[in-house]
This record gives C-alpha cells, sequence and structure tokens, in this order.
C-alpha cells in the first residue's frame, strides 16, 4: 500500500487539483497494478488520504480535500501551506509572469463575488512589460489546470488550490470580500448567506448547526435562508458584464 | 494509444531496475562519505527538499550552485542531501540521482513507472507519445541520427515541427530542441565539418535522462505496440535491446 500511497501522492502533486472522477481513474489502475485493495468508500479514501497528507505537512507540503461551492464540487488540493503569490507560479516563469499571476489574484480577490470576465484578464493589470494576449491564454488554462483559478459562465474564480493555498493571504489582503466561515474557519465564498445579518458560511457548516439550534450563529435571528442550493441563488454570484 | 501507453509502461523501466543494481543513491553516499552526515531533519534539510519537490516538475537538472545558496556552503549541501534523498524516496517515491558525465547535477525520478495515463495531464500525454516516436528512432538508427533525417521521418507520420498538430500541438521544433535537451531526454550534438565545402551537421543522441528512466527493450516493444506489430517480428531489435540494457546496467 506504501507504493500505491506515493505513486497517488506524485500524481496529485502532477495535476494540483483533482475532481473524484480523476482520483477513481488514478486509482483504480494503481491498486489493481500493486494488487492492493481501493479504499472502497468516501470516508476510507478520506483516511487514505489524510495518511498521505501527515507524512508531508513536515514540509510545508499538504493534501486536503476543499469544497468549491460555485459549482458544490469537492476538490483533492495538493499545496504549499507557505506560499505567497510571489513564490507561487515562479518556477520556470519569468518575472513579468509571476507579476500577471499576483495582480490576475488581486484583481479577481478584489471584485464583489471575486469574480472577473474573462476579458478582464488580457486588460492591462500594471505590469511592467505586459505579456502578449498568446502568452496571457497559455499562462490562464495551465493556472485553471493546475486549480489556482476556475473558469465558467465565461467569468474566472478564484480556484480550489487558490482557496487552500492562499488563505492566509486573501484573508489578510483582501478582507473586504473575503472571510471565513465563522463555524469551521476556512474560507468561504459563492456560499449561502444569512438573511438577517448577511453573513456567510459553508452550507454543510451551517446545516450541522442548524440541527440543533434555528439562530444564525452571528446575529442570532432566526435562520430563514433556504439550505438548499438553487440556481437563482447561484446565477446570483456571477459577475455583470 | 492509452492500451500502448500502459503495455510499455507495464515493463521494468530502467530506472527501477537501477535502483536495485545500482543501489539507488550510492553515488550520492560515496561522496559525502567524508563529510559528518546530518541525520536529523532541521530547516536546511527542508530547504533544498522544498527547492526540489518545487523544480522538479519541469524536469531541468537542479545544479548544485542553484542548491548551495539555500543552505550556504557546499559541504553544508553535501551533508544533507543523503537525508533529503531518504526523505524523498521514503515519502513521495522519488529517487534523487544525480547524472553520470555531468558535473553535480541531479535529476528526480519516480520509483515506479506510471500505471496509466491519467498520472499524467492532458497536456503532458502527447509530448511523452512524441517523445517515445523520437527515441524509438534514434534508436533504430542506432542511437544517433541527423536532425533533418528524424524531422523528415516525422513528416512521414504527418507531424510538421515548424506547423501545429492536431493531438501533438505547437511549437514542437521548440520541444524537440529546447525543452526535451533542457530536460536532458533528447542531446544535441554538433559535427566538425571534414571538408571546407562541408556544413555543419547537428545530430540527434539519447539524453542522460532517457537512459536513466528508459529501458531500450521498453522503447522496442512501444514501437511494435505503435505500429500494430507483434513482438516477434521485432525480435532481432529486441534482442540487440536486451543486450543493450544488460550492457549498461
Amino acid at each position: 500500500m506504501e507504493l500505491v500511497k506515493r505513486a497517488f501522492l506524485r500524481a496529485s502533486k502532477n495535476h494540483s487539483a483533482l475532481s473524484y472522477e480523476l482520483i477513481d481513474q488514478i486509482l483504480t489502475p494503481l491498486c489493481e497494478l500493486h494488487k492492493v485493495d481501493k479504499p472502497s468508500n468516501m470516508e476510507a479514501l478520506k483516511a487514505f488520504v489524510s495518511e498521505i497528507d501527515a507524512s508531508i505537512r513536515g514540509f510545508d507540503q499538504t493534501l486536503v480535500f476543499v469544497k468549491h461551492a460555485l459549482k458544490n464540487e469537492e476538490y483533492l488540493v495538493y499545496a504549499k501551506t507557505d506560499a505567497t503569490p510571489d513564490t507561487i507560479a515562479n518556477t520556470g516563469l519569468v518575472a513579468e509572469e509571476c507579476q500577471y499571476f499576483a495582480k490576475l489574484l488581486d484583481k479577481i480577490a478584489g471584485e464583489e463575488n471575486c469574480c472577473m470576465a474573462w476579458n478582464g484578464a488580457y486588460r492591462d493589470l500594471g505590469i511592467e512589460k505586459p505579456l502578449k494576449k498568446v502568452r496571457m491564454q497559455e499562462l490562464i488554462q495551465k493556472w485553471c489546470q493546475m486549480g489556482y483559478f476556475l473558469e465558467a459562465e465565461d467569468n474566472i474564480y478564484l480556484g480550489p488550490r487558490t482557496l487552500v493555498e492562499l488563505s492566509f493571504y486573501l484573508r489578510t489582503n483582501h478582507a473586504e470580500n473575503i472571510d471565513s466561515c465563522k463555524l469551521c474557519s476556512n474560507l468561504v465564498l459563492w456560499d449561502i448567506r444569512c438573511e438577517s445579518c448577511d453573513i456567510q458560511y459553508h452550507r454543510d457548516c451551517i446545516r450541522k448547526f442548524l440541527q440543533k439550534r434555528s439562530n444564525c450563529p452571528s446575529c442570532n435571528e432566526l435562520w430563514k435562508t433556504p439550505l438548499r442550493a438553487s440556481i437563482e441563488g447561484r446565477r446570483s454570484f456571477t459577475s455583470q458584464p | 494509444m492509452a492500451n500502448t501507453f500502459r503495455a510499455s509502461q507495464a515493463s521494468t523501466s530502467r530506472a527501477s531496475q537501477a535502483s536495485t543494481s545500482r543501489g539507488g543513491n550510492n553515488s550520492l553516499l560515496s561522496q559525502s562519505s567524508q563529510l559528518v552526515q546530518v541525520t536529523a531533519v532541521d530547516d536546511k534539510v527542508r530547504s533544498i527538499l522544498k527547492y526540489i519537490l518545487d523544480h522538479s516538475a519541469a524536469k531541468i537538472p537542479m545544479k548544485e550552485k542553484d542548491l548551495v545558496p539555500l543552505v550556504g556552503t557546499k559541504s553544508d549541501l553535501q551533508s544533507r542531501l543523503p537525508l533529503v534523498a531518504k526523505l524523498l524516496a521514503k515519502r513521495y517515491g522519488i529517487r534523487l540521482h544525480q547524472l553520470k558525465d555531468a558535473t553535480k547535477m541531479y535529476i528526480c525520478m519516480a520509483e515506479a513507472p506510471m500505471a496509466s495515463i491519467h498520472e499524467m495531464t492532458p497536456d503532458q500525454r502527447p509530448q511523452l507519445t512524441l517523445l517515445y516516436i523520437i527515441l524509438m528512432y534514434i534508436f533504430l538508427r542506432q542511437m544517433r541520427i541527423e536532425d533533418t533525417k528524424l524531422y523528415a521521418m516525422l513528416e512521414l507520420l504527418g507531424i510538421r515541427v515548424d506547423e501545429e498538430h492536431a493531438y501533438f500541438g505547437s511549437h514542437l521544433r521548440k520541444l524537440i530542441e529546447d525543452t526535451f535537451v533542457k530536460q536532458q531526454y533528447v542531446k544535441r550534438e554538433r559535427s566538425q565539418p571534414e571538408g571546407a565545402f562541408e556544413e555543419t551537421k547537428t545530430y540527434m543522441l539519447w539524453g542522460l535522462r532517457a537512459k536513466e528512466e528508459f529501458a531500450y527493450e521498453q522503447i522496442v516493444e512501444f514501437s511494435a505496440k505503435i505500429l500494430n506489430k507483434p513482438p516477434s517480428d521485432f525480435s532481432e531489435l529486441l534482442e540487440v535491446a536486451k543486450e543493450l540494457d544488460n550492457q549498461e546496467s
């Protein structure tokens, strides 16, 4: 099983952000090759990942699941725990490209719903030596593949890896838009809000809280926001063109 | 293409054979034998390890002169490299290997071949396939071929290195002459012209990384699959490949 864990870790680091479908596509042949049983359910998979995570935490690396509320999907993310926007993308990139990443991140995080129309990524972001549009497109595609950003409905959002790796940076530098869920202390974006005080929570966190209570944990008013995700609710998170 | 990949990757790679026969990281241990080796994980060990993890994905060899500033002195580095190598192997299954015939350059290789193409990103899969084709052709031409002839062979397969290909993508000349060379998969050599009117020729050979990561037998088996022929059609080539693999290991 140790061979499988190490191979899965290498594959996760290579992909950087993995859907459940990709996890299964990687694990199934890997377990068959090494003749071990694949984690049979979600709990077993999470325990498997948790063991790997524990073995790499000492090197400021992590392998964790994160929920991305935009599409209500969970991703497995390989991230560094000591990253900053300047150090993130700097392997193999020139200074202007690193700068582009940092500027793009700040621009998206600074928008009200942490979302930017895709063509905004090609506008002048104040980089000293602007990049060619073709190169910008290549970089955005690469960073989306790595999970730093996420493209949906002609907009660019912060991606699952950013939510894990740059959580502290985002909360510190964009406190006006980005906050932590009061119930679990992780970043919360594009998720459910209290109708009375507008404080945002993770849907799963507030659902669990409301199993025993009926009021908002922040303002103590009766919780009225429906917990079921609706298409209308999700549309309100997209930016205006 | 997926079945071809699985068949070629299922055979034991030279890397995993080498780790048994050559004792893996002996080169790192012998160089550090005169130094007192660091056995506890300190901040310097972490710095080296994190640098290697950050840079291993690009597959470009890491130079000692780039690693030394992380820790201070050469002896600080060399005394810690065996421990770093051990941690990389134990936690990630990554072998830290000093390149033969290269002055203090290190590469990372996986302890075992991939079990499926899904371990690669969608961008990486066509690149590996193209690399296999190139390494196969260089092998078939007795390990050295003029670049013009290699590109002519690729053109026969519908791959034009100065044009975009539907599967392999664009900038293929740069991928072959720059990326694969930097990654040490392919080596380029210039020949000295013998006469006043002879042009300089450029030859393509297997690079140091290709020799470490792939077995010749693996490449021949891949060739059989991609050409949709039974391996028995390549029996002579397989014998040559096995002989070369045995000599080099």
